[in-house]
């Protein structure tokens, strides 16, 4: 029973709160509980008036309670959905206004307001969206107006780069997510031709993909077909890619080993020649302010000289004040010669010209003989030079791609057809 | 000594034998006191004085006397009835 004085139940059905004006108020409570009526929240004021909380119904009993006069019953509040009711049945303007503003709220969230796409990095998203509006799916559409399957299906139709597409409605927002489909990097499928990178001769010739133009023991010269990526025309292939109006071209594979010489060479002086500062000093003076400009340069007495610039411009942080003083100071030099022994000379041009050998050389090329030096010792403006010149052969990779170049890029490309050209041979050590 | 019906002692002794609840056969009240602000009365017969440091409640075996302050009735019914407030103690007078 208890339960059945929840506050909410009674917010609900509605109740009433009462002023009991009257004696003996105790008799009041009995004869009204008496009456089957249920009194909560009774509080006496005073000797004479107490309030308490009634529902509608029993309120309607306690009036006939009262009519004895003994006690005055009086409504000092009415709590509860149905007298809300009551109030706002007397402003039927505003119960207008409140489903007509229901009425709008559901029809404006059932239209399309924002297209948003998610998942597009290749495809032009401008591009999904037009298509998308093309079947009913744009900013303003009625949600009813197009179907998220059409779009789905259209989008892939149409779209050869998208492998998968779905419509998801949020309220208003209406999101397109789309995958691409994962293409192989074009540079794998390029079609091209195997070159020689060195002149060389063909020791190991291995074709993955390709025709081969040279065999080994061949000679080569820089950028001649070694393997060529032409299909021959007698191919199924050939009359494949034709028919699809494409280059009869694949991407040449191998493995191109040949022997080839890489020489370097470099200079060394026996002499080292140094300028030596003397200690004599001239000075060279300019004033500039503005765009006028004082100098004093007197005629420079020294043979052989080197000189210094400094420019002093006043100021305090980063301002200046617009007046540059630039003093250059013209220092005597002295020109020494200082030997330096033939050995150290020779190990320092051998050492820069074998530098250069090895920065010609690839990853894993091997070093099939000894390199070979040779040294010679000439006379230059007086001084004596040691000039080194090394040779080097190696087996090394020598393959090198070339794209196949369509006519619409710099130059034209012919693919090399028929027998390899006849070439000089390359003068080994 | 007390003086006790016949009847009376006929209910005490057939709700103790068959172990059925006083308060239903004996009409005696039941008086659940939660802390100090809240006390709940079954099978009462009505309110005798009510102020706000004293209410007394009339029941079958005498009357409930319930003193403390701001003492208010929160709900009652025919048999049942609940008084909140700060109750200092509660008497059980024959």
């Amino acid at each position: 029973m208890m339960s059945l004085a929840k506050g909410s139940f009674w917010h609900w059905r509605g109740y009433v709160i009462i002023k009991i004006k009257g004696l003996y108020l105790e008799l009041f409570i009995n004869q009204a509980i008496q009456s089957g009526v249920m009194l909560r929240d009774v509080e006496r004021l005073s000797e004479q008036i107490m309030v308490a909380k009634v529902s509608v119904s029993g309120f309607r009993r306690l009036r006939v309670l009262c009519r004895g006069g003994k006690w005055q019953l009086s409504i000092v509040k009415k709590v509860g959905l149905p007298f809300l009711f009551f109030r706002m049945a007397r402003r039927k303007g505003l119960l207008a206004g409140g489903v007509v503003a229901l009425l709008l709220i559901y029809l404006l969230s059932s239209v399309v307001w924002f297209v948003e796409v998610q998942g597009c990095e290749q495809v032009p998203r401008q591009r999904i969206l037009e298509l998308a509006a093309q079947f009913g799916l744009r900013s303003g559409a009625l949600k009813s107006a197009f179907s998220g399957k059409v779009v789905e299906r259209q989008l892939l139709l149409t779209l050869d780069r998208l492998s998968w597409a779905y419509v998801e409605t949020r309220g208003t927002l209406a999101i397109i997510h789309v995958a691409e489909k994962v293409v192989p990097d074009p540079e794998l499928t390029m079609p091209g031709d195997i070159v020689a990178a060195f002149d060389g001769v063909i020791e190991d010739l291995l074709v993955l993909r390709g025709v081969p133009l040279v065999k080994e023991g061949d000679i080569v010269r820089v950028s001649q077909v070694v393997i060529s990526g032409l299909i021959p025309p007698n191919a199924p292939l050939h009359a494949d890619k034709l028919a699809k109006g494409e280059t009869p071209y694949i991407k040449a594979e191998g493995v191109v080993k040949a022997r080839v010489w890489h020489e370097g060479y470099a200079e060394a002086t026996l002499v080292q020649r140094e300028q030596t500062v003397t200690g004599r000093v001239q000075r060279h003076y300019s004033l500039v302010l503005g765009t006028y400009i004082w100098s004093w340069k007197p005629a420079i007495r020294f043979k052989t000289y080197t000189s210094e610039e400094r420019v002093y411009q006043p100021g305090m942080g980063a301002w200046r004040i617009p007046l540059v003083l630039t003093v250059t100071r013209i220092k005597e030099t002295v020109e020494t010669q200082i030997p330096i022994p033939e050995a150290q000379a020779l190990a320092q041009a051998e050492a820069a010209a074998w530098e250069q050998v090895h920065g010609k050389l690839r990853v894993g090329t091997q070093l099939s003989v000894p390199g070979q030096t040779e040294v010679e010792t000439i006379i230059v403006d007086g001084i004596p030079v040691v000039r080194v010149h090394v040779t080097q052969e190696v087996l090394e990779d020598i393959r090198q791609f070339r794209p196949l170049e369509t006519a619409s890029g710099p130059g034209v490309y012919r693919p090399v057809l028929g027998p390899p050209p006849k070439v000089q041979p390359v003068p080994g050590p | 000594m007390l003086q006790i019906s016949a009847w009376r002692w006929l209910k005490e002794r057939l709700s103790g034998s068959l172990e059925l609840p006083q308060d239903v056969i004996m009409d005696l009240p039941k008086v659940i006191i939660t802390g100090g602000m809240q006390l709940q009365i079954e099978n009462h017969k009505g309110i005798l004085e009510y102020t706000p440091r004293c209410i007394r409640i009339a029941t079958a075996q005498g009357e409930v006397v319930v003193n403390g302050t701001r003492l208010r009735i929160h709900i009652i019914m025919p048999q049942e009835m609940a008084v909140a407030g700060c109750i200092d103690n509660v008497n059980i007078v024959d």
